[in-house]
């Protein structure tokens, strides 16, 4: 998406700024777009005029006059056109696939109506004189608008731009739905940035989510809301629709964007194990506690705490999670001493929460009021914005195009429409698991066609996919490393169960994750694919720099590598030995000659910058 | 004296305070901020800036200075004994009955300070205004000409902003309570 493609669309409807000139370009509107930085793109003013240029504009608009005629001159008489700004209204708002949107209308309160005369020109050219009761505040024009306006499409953020006085006006226009009032002589452009943000229905430039529909920019919008204060916000929305990119989206828009972004998923984690990783130990708290280890309230401090499917806290967890988000105090496991902690509470839930609440089957009612003291969310499933499909999966072929090194292709309009007639029961995943299989099998093909899409190999719905249905028992895995680990930090060996036997299971299934690291790893920095060489040159060093985030030498790199793949060598002997990729063994390979005796101390001469390594 | 009724005198004061100051004179400065910083491009508009946009202020002081001036005779309660049914009185009554209205309406009414308030913002924008105009006197109208004058100018815009806000502040109905 273009830079300019992604601005906001304005419209504004406003009698000074909205005329026509007959022969030259209209002053006033070129000097409001200056002092707001707005792209004027009404196209009704003659190319011949030399345009003003905004350098970085916030937003790009289109002007109304919002009575007839549109160009007017001594003699002509001036109306109010109600017909007519409905009618541009409802062209630019949400209209299948017409791609052009209001994300916001701004309304002049006060429209001159009546005789142009020599005098009204002079003052303003094409300006009428005026009748009485134009200037009456109980009967603008623009107040007639707005109530129009709300009854027909009651979400269309509309904000009053006015130079009249606003105390006159506030309660009139808060009745009839606007959002806000600009006071045109005193409005700047960061004012207008801001209230965009806020109120605006924009596109998320970050790219996170793609997609135009009204359902997601609510979401957004409302998103940026939250972001603004500290107070918990949940989030609702079946499975794979989004939650927690929405969770980080309020993250990163909010003033704690600097801070940590940590997130839990209380159904990934045994119940027993929820409070430990919540508020941490203190070394001694319970067998194996062998140190100090803080909780994730602790490492969000000044940053963002996701609870995901925050449905499914244990009843016993409950009372201690109130207390942390309703006093910012923690008390980690073991210990009387309670720390405070600042920290902003994001949560999610497929479930009916309310549900639970109501017939006692485990989860608290004020603790769910605090979790929603700033608001809920809703993130739309996939069935309800179907408009979004095409640009979704348009993102989806691209980054598994890149994924698999695929030709770039086409989607052709029958794939897209076959993709919209689907019912998505797994949402945004599905459809991402849909379309990079479609590219992973047929990688050579220029054209994405109906052939390639095939929804039996998706994700299949889970049954705790829909709302207000209950989760499934068995919890699902981790979808990030940070989830793996959080699983891992927080499980404790409780029973003897759990303790007899387990130590060949656990090398056997550290190893396969190391090895399996150290092969995406290496993958990432094999370079100079030959055909005589098509696996390309093995670079260890860089390899394991990525991998640890720092520099190491070509010693080390060959050390860390043979280490690596020395857990249990049995387990990852496949991949050792897989001839079609032989990456890691050419890795370990590379590592024996660099380092065929065992290291001496201080024998650390390799050369850190051989990028050749 | 210059007659004009109430209703004059608030459509004078739209025409000034609304129609020209906050949605013309206002903006293009505001805009012109805009340009100094190098936000905006606009050739026509630097070509005229200084000749024919600044210098609206020279024009149109003199209507400011009457229409405050008026304030408190036309917007006065006792403007109503020149009007049906109220005119149908008495000359002899209307003498005595006026003075005494106008004398309780100022009693009761911020009307001077609010006059005086007016009359002090519209020094500070005539004496910015004379500051700026011995700046830039004799200089062409381009962004990298007017740039220096950048902080004189912001500070002319917010002194006409107080003004508008002032001006403003002048009721718009006869108050009878």
């Amino acid at each position: 998406m273009s830079e300019q493609a992604s601005l906001p669309r304005i419209l504004i409807v406003d009698d000074l700024f909205g005329r026509l000139h007959p022969d030259r370009r209209n002053e006033d509107r070129a000097n409001l777009c200056g002092q707001y930085l707005i792209e004027d793109i009404t196209g009704d003013e003659a190319s011949k005029w030399a345009p003003q240029r905004i350098k970085r504009p916030i937003a790009r608009a289109v002007f109304h006059r919002g009575q007839r005629p549109l160009r007017s001159s001594v003699g002509d008489t001036v109306e109010n056109d109600l017909e007519s700004v409905l009618r541009v209204v409802r062209d630019g708002w949400f209209v299948p696939d017409g791609g052009q949107y209001w994300a916001m209308v701004l309304l002049d309160l006060c429209f001159y109506t009546g005789c142009v005369t020599e005098e009204s020109d002079r003052r303003a050219s094409g300006m009428p004189e005026g009748r009485a009761g134009d200037d009456d505040p109980d009967k603008y024009f623009g107040l007639r608008i707005l109530q129009t306006l709300q009854e027909e499409m009651p979400d269309l953020p509309v904000i009053i731009l006015s130079s009249k006085p606003r105390e006159e006006v506030s309660r009139a226009f808060s009745q009839r739905g606007a959002r806000a009032f600009i006071p045109r002589d005193q409005g700047t452009p960061e004012m207008l940035e801001e209230y965009l943000r806020r109120h605006g229905l924009i596109q998320d430039t970050h790219g996170i989510f793609v997609g135009r529909s009204k359902l997601l920019l609510h979401a957004l919008r409302d998103a940026r809301q939250a972001a603004e204060s500290k107070q918990p916000v949940l989030i609702r929305g079946e499975a794979g629709t989004g939650k927690e990119l929405l969770a980080r989206f309020i993250h990163n828009e909010g003033p704690r964007a600097h801070g940590a972004f940590e997130a839990v998923s209380m159904p990934a984690i045994p119940s027993s194990l929820i409070e430990d990783t919540l508020f941490g130990h203190v070394r001694g708290a319970f067998d194996g506690a062998a140190a100090d280890r803080p909780g994730k309230f602790e490492l969000a401090v000044d940053g963002t705490l996701f609870l995901d499917e925050v449905g499914d806290t244990p009843p016993e967890v409950q009372p201690k999670l109130l207390r942390a988000i309703q006093n910012g105090e923690v008390q980690r496991l073991g210990t009387d001493r309670t720390m405070k902690v600042e920290v902003r509470i994001v949560s999610a839930t497929n479930v009916d929460i309310e549900g639970k609440v109501t017939t006692g089957s485990g989860f608290r009612r004020d603790l769910l009021d605090r979790l929603r003291t700033g608001g809920t969310i809703l993130m739309p499933p996939l069935s309800t914005r179907k408009e979004d499909i095409g640009l979704m999966a348009g993102k989806f072929v691209r980054d598994a195009e890149s994924e698999y090194g695929a030709l770039r292709r086409q989607i052709d309009p029958e794939a897209v429409e076959k993709l919209r007639r689907h019912d998505w029961p797994g949402n945004i995943r599905e459809l991402r698991n849909v379309l990079f299989e479609a590219v992973r099998r047929y990688p050579d093909v220029e054209h994405l066609v109906p052939l390639h899409l095939n929804f039996s190999d998706s994700t299949p719905p889970a049954p705790a996919t829909a709302p207000h249905t209950p989760r499934a028992a068995r919890p699902s895995p981790p979808e990030s490393i940070e989830g793996v680990l959080a699983v891992m930090d927080a499980f404790r060996f409780e029973t003897r169960d759990q303790l007899v036997g387990k130590l060949p299971l656990i090398e056997r299934s550290f190893a396969l994750l190391l090895a399996r690291y150290l092969k995406a790893a290496l993958k990432e920095k094999t370079e100079n694919h030959t055909p005589e060489n098509p696996h390309g040159e093995i670079r260890i060093q860089p390899t394991i720099n990525m991998m640890k985030g720092s520099k190491v030498t070509t010693s080390k790199a060959a050390d860390i590598i043979k280490q690596l793949l020395s857990v249990n060598r049995e387990a990852i002997a496949s991949m050792l030995d897989d001839a079609e990729e032989p990456i890691l063994r050419k890795a370990l390979d590379k590592a024996h000659s660099l380092r065929p005796t065992k290291r001496k101390s201080g024998a650390d001469e390799g050369n850190p910058q051989d990028p050749s390594v | 004296m210059t007659y004009i009724s109430a209703h004059r005198w608030q459509k004078r004061r739209n025409e000034f305070n609304h129609d020209w100051l906050k949605n013309q004179y206002i903006p293009a400065l505001a805009k012109c901020r805009n340009l100094l910083d190098g936000r905006v491009e606009d050739p026509e508009f630097e070509a005229v800036f200084l000749l024919k946009i600044f210098p609206q202020w020279d024009h149109r002081r003199a209507t400011l200075v009457e229409l405050i001036s008026l304030y408190e005779q036309m917007m006065s309660p006792q403007t109503l004994l020149e009007e049906l049914p109220l005119s149908a009185m008495r000359e002899s009554d209307k003498r005595w009955l006026g003075p005494l209205v106008h004398s309780l309406w100022l009693a009761r009414t911020p009307a001077k300070q609010l006059v005086s308030s007016a009359l002090e913002a519209f020094e500070r924008v005539n004496a910015s205004y004379e500051r700026l105009k011995d700046s830039v006197s004799g200089a062409d109208s381009s962004a990298i000409f007017l740039s220096p004058f950048r902080e004189q100018f912001l500070a002319f815009r917010d002194d006409l902003q107080l003004l508008a806000n002032a001006i403003s502040d002048l009721p718009r109905d006869i108050d009878v309570t």
